[in-house]
């Protein structure tokens, strides 16, 4: 399943309704959509907020392999950012200690079982897999 | 869709979605906090990074001035998300 999605925050429900859809058609248990929604939320915000302003679309398209989804968002121009490089957030620490900023790709790390980034022809591409399978949270 | 509302300064509901859109609604509502207060989760269905932020300089603010938030009836979902941010350790939760 395939969307073409306008490069703006209003945009977020579009991502919403790509994922309902992805979920309804492949009789997928709903209890994995909202970490499916958050995964795609963080990065194509990311694409937004530190790309160049653009009238071209993020290409997402969602498939399943097994009981894992593969999910590709294709930036189609934008300034080259490669989310794998980013530093860990600290999230352990007293409470002065944390920084605001960065959880965002953290939390991607901690949702998905992979996340590969590519740029080719001026094009940002974002690689990613999520178990839809029961997840295991770190105590 | 997303709705914040505020009762007796005290208590702040949550209900819907909070994505990156609703950052300044949120914002406006958080910032005015002064004292304790209760966050209660429980008609938030969804919370991303940013809402996690918002939360995140508020307890830093309020726990300045010597109080915090208090945050109860996560949903399994966001419970995951915040123990995977580390917001167990640094906000009390029921």
């Amino acid at each position: 399943m395939q969307k073409e999605i306008p490069k703006n925050m209003d945009s977020l429900p579009v991502i919403v309704d790509l994922v309902a859809r992805f979920f309804r058609v492949n009789s997928l248990d709903r209890a994995f959509e909202n970490p499916v929604n958050l995964v795609l939320e963080e990065l194509f915000s990311n694409m937004v907020r530190h790309g160049e302003p653009s009238e071209d679309p993020v290409d997402v398209s969602l498939e399943l392999a097994g009981t894992k989804l593969q999910a590709v968002l294709t930036e189609k121009s934008g300034l080259p950012f490669d989310l794998t490089k980013f530093p860990a957030a600290i999230t352990n620490g007293n409470l002065q200690k944390r920084k605001i900023g960065g959880l965002g790709i953290h939390l991607v790390r901690s949702f998905v079982d992979t996340l590969e980034y590519r740029r080719e022809k001026n094009r940002n591409i974002i690689r990613l897999t999520l178990s839809l399978e029961k997840q295991h949270v770190p105590d | 869709m997303f709705r914040i509302e505020v009762k007796n300064d005290k208590e702040v509901n949550l209900a819907g979605r909070w994505d990156a859109a609703q950052a300044d609604k949120a914002r406006v509502v958080f910032d005015e906090l002064k004292g304790p207060c209760t966050v209660n989760f429980k008609e938030l269905d969804y919370i991303s990074s940013s809402g996690l932020g918002i939360l995140l300089a508020t307890q830093k603010r309020l726990n300045d001035a010597g109080t915090g938030l208090k945050l109860a009836n996560l949903n399994n979902y966001i419970s995951d998300v915040f123990r995977y941010a580390g917001f167990d350790a640094i906000f009390e939760i029921e």
